[in-house]
């Protein structure tokens, strides 16, 4: 990566954020190419063939990864906007902004991926039960985040409405990750528990987790670099606006940099 | 795994591969989109400081 010729650290809030970010992001990068080459190879030649589902069930090493990452996104967006929304932090909002657009598609690819699998094991792409219903919801609350940020001109006023949203649909990532108790449903149970033994072969259990980090270090580079550029766009709007009027007005304009 | 073995999945390599494309190219589409992105920052800030 080259060096960029913005100084993001002008533009930030915390100054020493920025060089960090963009001294961490290449290595982040890096490692999470490095653990999906390693989860590949794991999945496809150290894991067995299921005795079930043969080698369908292949596709759920990114399927299951995509989906609980779709669903931490969503509570850390929820984390981050809500802290800026009461707090009144821009950077924890642009923050939440930035986690939309990955959580929206880790969401989507574990929607189609499940479809995909879905259509050999359960003979049909799609099911209106509990739980794939409950994650077409959650991408369905990311779109609407996305797009009530974006039309919403003013970007604290953006946040402020995303941060509602983001806070009442938190309610649904529960509902997901239940649902499979809930309710009775096509969809099987959960494999990996918080508090009991998993009941997944190691050999199957090990590409599931290295996937899963993958998962996690991709995001992050990717949202680190959107956030950089959400806080120029948005710093750079209003720099662009303080010019303009100071032209117009002759005023001294307030909150300029220098 | 023989290599015919991996090509084709016991059948289910439409299903298999397709996921893991998908997957490919919605990641790489991500990372395009933000280098693009950020392309357009720089060269604005360009414009600016000229």
């Amino acid at each position: 990566m080259s060096r960029s010729k913005i100084h993001w650290y002008k533009y930030a809030s915390p100054a020493h954020f920025y060089p960090l970010a963009n001294k961490l992001i290449p290595w982040v990068a890096t490692v999470a190419v490095v653990l999906f080459i390693l989860g590949i190879y794991v999945a496809f030649f150290v894991a067995p063939t299921d005795f079930q589902q043969g080698d369908a069930y292949r596709v759920l090493f990114i399927h299951v990864p995509a989906a609980w990452m779709g669903m931490f996104l969503y509570i850390l967006m929820a984390v981050y906007a809500v802290i800026g929304w009461a707090f009144n932090v821009r950077l924890s909002s642009m923050m939440a902004s930035s986690l939309s657009i990955t959580g929206a598609m880790f969401t989507c690819l574990a929607l189609v991926t499940g479809s995909l699998w879905g259509k050999p094991t359960w003979g049909t792409w799609w099911v209106w039960d509990a739980r794939t219903t409950s994650t077409l919801i959650l991408f369905f609350l990311y779109i609407g985040f996305i797009s009530l940020q974006s039309v919403i001109d003013d970007p604290r006023r953006a946040d402020r409405a995303g941060a509602v949203l983001a806070l009442v649909g938190v309610i649904n990532v529960p509902v997901i990750y239940f649902s499979v108790q809930w309710w009775n449903t096509l969809h099987q149970g959960a494999t990996i528990r918080f508090l009991s033994q998993p009941t997944i072969a190691t050999r199957m259990l090990i590409p599931m987790l290295v996937m899963l980090s993958a998962c996690w270090l991709y995001s992050i580079a990717v949202v680190l670099i959107r956030l950089c550029c959400i806080i120029v766009e948005r710093e750079q709007s209003s720099v662009s606006f303080t010019e303009e009027s100071t032209r117009e007005n002759g005023a001294i304009a307030w909150g300029a940099d220098k | 795994m023989t290599l015919s073995q991996l090509l084709s999945m016991g059948g289910y390599a439409f299903y298999v591969w397709g996921s893991y494309a998908l997957s490919l190219i919605a990641m790489c589409a991500e990372v395009l989109l933000l280098r693009q992105r950020k392309k357009t920052l720089q060269r604005q800030h360009q414009n600016l400081s000229k």
